[in-house]
């Protein structure tokens, strides 16, 4: 890439070259010693003074060398960049647990001060990345994802100590989500192992546990869907959303219809052949009935759902993806999807089969949204009005009129955030967000409005 | 790579490397050499820490010695209030190479200079970091997105005309 920005001659590394650096790395130790010399000084000098002012003086910086330089397993407690994160989630406004990748391992680290300083808990966890993990307190924590390609399963970890350690969950074969209220928790798991041989369609249950993952029980009934054995749950086709803890939606948008009274959209076939299902309970998944799902022909390729209450969903529908833009739908609903209302697009008519949509809003029709993004942390519906979306390649972007309008949030881009790969935002209330660019950065706002850079 | 061997051994392949992405940086004989003894000094005074892998950590601070080089060299120019003139025929494309990196996060920056700036393969990469090679493929994917939106960025805005070839 540089190659012509080379020296057609450059100097051999002769003797005297190497007796000059042997000069100044004498230089240099002799340097270390004087000011080694100085400072323990100057130290005994000030150390009163220090005395005085310690307790109050800020902590130091993070020393990120053993991070960047040692390989195998990072002791327990090791410094993290924020910069070196590739998913974060927080439980309140200071406590909050991410995901590292180190000498090939995926790391679990944590934070106690709001995402500025990040250090080591559980050096290799035992899924790869892309993993997908969620916390309900400071204890309690769910880790799924990544395929094993030898059987096909997606197995549930459960972590009771803060991640220290961690233990396989007695149900999958293949868990697609994962949602946490306290210690109520529902898993989405699909019946099959992953497999690309398979065909037909794959039964999903949902299972509860009630006591923080230690035993699981399925729902009464299971929801009126199913899931294509041959999908890596890498491509996130499987969506639970829970509101209450009796109210939940479970969106697939990767397999055909599990049966006749599945939701679907009618008689007209998605130019994919996906067919994305809608299914609902009230009652804690003793009964679940379907609803319908708003995504027209061509913005079918993927689907992703948030709610910021029991009747507010919104769903933002994805078509074919090239060249960093696809074209994009948002519907919304107030009736807790009985009913859908295009809200805004972003068209672009060859990606869509010359299909355009007369919304009364915008989206941004560059990034990726589902299937071509990872995780199901990059749409964060706050309230009615407000919500934050991170398309893969495409930025952050907000809105603040329910979803009509969009625009890059400002105070991202002069905290230096460029927003070119991939990554989540997370909220843990209306003030306090943060957006993981992954391994690329970590911002965070503290009022809602205002954002900066954590760390390196 | 050198595993473990004396310093004066590894110190022919160290300079070379050193040296080379120097003068990368650079575009000076005089400025690159010495900025390649330099971090090979500092590389002996650590060699006992060093000596098992030492290539990226020599790439890192010739790089980053080599860019301070550069800073400082264009201030004194603005300070003297001379016409800056093209000495060397791709100057201006090391000022925005230089001055892109110093734009990228620090991970993108490291695997960037490795594998760009030393020509490394993503494997060396890896094993010098201590990272997976998807993650090496990544940063550097990502590094190259933000260094060519920083280059293009100057160039719309009527800066240097040069781009990062490759």
């Amino acid at each position: 890439m540089f190659e012509h920005l080379d020296d057609p001659a450059p100097p051999q590394p002769t003797a005297a070259a190497l007796s000059s650096v042997l000069a100044r790395s004498a230089a240099l130790r002799r340097r270390r010693v004087t000011s080694a010399l100085g400072v323990v000084a100057l130290g005994a000098l000030a150390v009163g003074v220090v005395i005085g002012v310690v307790a109050a003086a800020p902590g130091r910086a993070p020393v990120y060398a053993a991070f960047d330089s040692e390989t195998g397993l990072l002791p327990r407690g090791t410094a993290v960049p924020p910069s070196d994160l590739d998913a974060v989630v927080f439980i309140g406004a200071t406590r909050g647990f991410g995901l590292a990748v180190h000498d090939g391992r995926c790391v679990l680290v944590s934070s106690t001060d709001g995402g500025s300083s990040w250090a080591v808990v559980d050096p290799s966890l035992p899924v790869a990345f892309p993993a997908q993990f969620e916390f309900a307190d400071a204890l309690h924590g769910y880790l799924w994802g990544a395929a094993s390609a030898a059987s096909g399963t997606v197995p549930l970890w459960v972590t009771s100590d803060g991640g220290r350690s961690w233990k396989q969950a007695a149900i999958g074969p293949v868990v697609s989500d994962v949602s946490a209220i306290g210690s109520d928790v529902w898993a989405v798991v699909g019946a099959c192992p992953v497999s690309a041989a398979a065909a037909g369609s794959c039964p999903v249950v949902v299972e509860v546990s009630q006591d923080a993952g230690s035993s699981w029980s399925p729902t009464g009934t299971a929801p009126p869907l199913s899931e294509s054995p041959q999908v890596s749950v890498d491509d996130e086709r499987i969506e639970l959303a829970r509101i209450t803890h009796a109210r939940a939606y479970v969106l697939s948008f990767s397999a055909g219809a599990a049966g006749s009274g599945a939701a679907g959209r009618g008689a007209a076939p998605a130019a994919s052949g996906v067919v994305g299902l809608l299914a609902y309970t009230a009652d804690g998944g003793r009964t679940w009935s379907a609803r319908p799902d708003p995504c027209p022909r061509f913005f079918d390729i993927g689907e992703q759902m948030a709610a910021s209450g029991t009747d507010d969903l919104w769903m933002i529908c994805g078509s074919q993806a090239s060249g960093g833009i696809q074209a994009k739908a948002l519907y919304r609903s107030a009736d807790g999807g009985l009913h859908w209302v295009l809200t805004a697009a972003a068209n672009a008519p060859v990606l869509a089969g010359g299909t355009t949509l007369p919304a009364p809003g915008a989206l941004p029709v560059d990034g990726y949204v589902a299937p071509y993004s990872l995780g199901h942390e990059n749409l964060a519906v706050l309230t009615p009005v407000s919500a934050w979306l991170f398309p893969d390649r495409g930025g952050v972007v907000e809105t603040r009129d329910g979803g009509r309008t969009w625009h890059a949030v400002p105070g991202l881009a002069t905290a230096g955030f460029v927003g070119q790969g991939s990554g989540n935002v997370v909220f843990a209330d209306a003030a306090h967000g943060w957006v993981c660019d992954a391994g690329t950065g970590l911002w965070r706002t503290t009022d809602g409005t205002t954002w900066s850079r954590l760390g390196p | 790579m050198a595993q473990g061997v004396r310093f004066e051994a590894a110190f022919p392949d160290l300079f070379r490397l050193a040296y080379q992405v120097s003068f990368r940086v650079l575009g000076d004989r005089g400025d690159a050499e010495d900025v390649a003894q330099e971090a090979l000094a500092r590389a002996h005074v650590r060699w006992v820490r060093l000596r098992e892998r030492p290539e990226g950590w020599v790439v890192r601070v010739s790089t980053n010695l080599a860019i301070d080089r550069l800073r400082r060299r264009q201030r004194s120019r603005l300070g003297a209030e001379e016409p800056v003139a093209l000495v060397e025929t791709h100057l201006t494309e090391r000022i925005d190479v230089a001055r892109a990196l110093g734009h990228l996060a620090r991970r993108q920056r490291e695997v960037v200079v490795l594998r760009y700036l030393a020509d490394w393969s993503e494997a060396d990469v890896a094993r010098a970091l201590g990272c997976s090679p998807g993650s090496v493929k990544s940063h550097a994917s990502r590094g190259l997105a933000h260094l060519r939106h920083y280059l293009d960025e100057r160039g719309s805005r009527g800066g240097d005309d040069v781009r990062a070839s490759g």
